[in-house]
């Protein structure tokens, strides 16, 4: 006898299958939203952990959401893509972070118009923490790690942490601020093998 | 209702929510309008207010609501709180993204034109005291920005995403950070429109 839960994992796999191009061993919990005409593409071992908030994948024309393998997505994400938004492989993605590579809004003048997407690519084995927001133009290299509830907006060098509003490097593995040792990487991520 | 009607205009280019509501533009309306004079029963609104997705209201103080008032749906529900004893306000066409959260304990004031970004949080009642929060018209503030006791944002600022604002903002200005300070705006107005 399948639970409630269980139907709706089914419907948001089906949901997912229907619309975006899946690879193999994809794993969808929990409430999935969907939306726009633009291109999705998920990697292989994709989890797409939707049981306690549901997650968004907000896609413009002519845009393109592209999430490597081995990704992980936490609950109530919202990745929202005018142009494009790239995960590399193995990286993972807390709960409640906000993905955007357009503002939606000019800052000053008028309110109603949209300024110019500035792609978000995100590179190999990244984790960011619940609550991070990715703002447009934001490019993380491989293995960075984001605080949690950081702001993003530039480019982070590889093998860095970041944390803050707005996000400034940090000092990682005792090594002072200005980016890490590429010679030392981190640990792999807890269950990227799974 | 017609194609030309501003608001519902602005709301599907800003937000592009609306996208999926072309079919049935007219349908889905009314069924905003149903759904927001159901949940804002009891208080004082203008015409016509939309709640295109679930809105939870505590209206046990009292709320006023100006006209063209739109509550867009997303996966996570807005909240609109206003307790025993506490006054909140809200200006003519301001909007509210999904999972907003507006908690009033004394008095929370939100002027014309705002545009309240989603998982906001507004709530001017902490452990440490209770403050009024003003907020003018024509006020943009971004994803996820915390608005604290006391805070005052003047006339067209801008909050940008995740900041937390705990004092004074002047109008025309960008507050950026956690304790939010306040910039010109025009400096972020050269960041936003860079060329890609």
């Amino acid at each position: 006898m399948p639970l409630v839960a269980d139907v709706l994992d089914w419907m948001s796999a089906y949901h997912l299958r229907r619309r975006a191009g899946v690879g193999r061993d994809v794993v969808v919990r929990g409430g999935l939203w969907i939306r726009g005409p633009g291109r999705i593409e998920i990697g292989d071992r994709v989890v797409l952990d939707g049981a306690t908030a549901p997650i968004e994948l907000h896609v413009g024309p002519g845009a393109v959401i592209a999430l490597g393998d081995d990704v992980y997505i936490g609950g109530g994400t919202s990745i929202e893509a005018q142009k494009a938004v790239t995960i590399g492989l193995r990286s993972r993605v807390g709960r409640f972070v906000k993905i955007i590579d357009n503002h939606f809004h000019n800052a000053a003048g008028k309110r109603n118009e949209r300024p110019p997407s500035l792609p978000v690519v995100i590179e190999d084995e990244v984790e960011l923490g619940p609550r991070a927001i990715l703002l447009p133009g934001a490019h993380l290299g491989r293995g960075t790690r984001v605080v949690a509830g950081s702001v993003v907006t530039r480019r982070v060098p590889p093998f860095s942490l970041v944390s803050g509003v707005p996000a400034i490097l940090r000092p990682l593995y005792g090594q002072s601020a200005g980016g890490g040792n590429p010679s030392q990487p981190p640990e792999p991520p807890e269950g990227a093998a799974s | 209702m017609r194609f030309g009607h501003r608001i519902h205009r602005e709301a599907r280019f800003v937000y592009d929510r609306m996208r999926s509501d072309r079919g049935a533009p007219l349908a889905t309306q009314a069924l905003a309008r149903l759904r927001a004079l159901a949940a804002f029963r009891g208080c004082v609104v203008g015409e016509r207010i939309y709640a295109y997705g679930p809105v939870r209201v505590v209206a046990e103080g009292s709320i006023i609501l100006g006209s063209r008032v739109f509550f867009l749906g997303g996966m996570i529900p807005t909240e609109v709180k206003c307790f025993a004893g506490a006054t909140l306000t809200i200006g003519d066409e301001s909007g509210f993204n999904y999972g907003a959260s507006i908690e009033a304990h004394k008095r929370v004031s939100i002027g014309h034109h705002c545009m309240i970004a989603s998982m906001v949080t507004i709530c001017d009642s902490t452990a440490d005291g209770t403050a009024p929060i003003v907020i003018g018209d024509n006020v943009w503030i971004a994803h996820g920005a915390t608005i604290q006791p006391g805070a005052v944002i003047g006339n067209g600022s801008v909050v940008s995403a995740g900041s937390v604002v705990a004092g004074e903002i002047p109008p025309q200005s960008l507050a950026l950070g956690n304790p939010a300070r306040a910039m010109k705006l025009d400096v972020m107005r050269a960041r936003v429109s860079r060329p890609p």
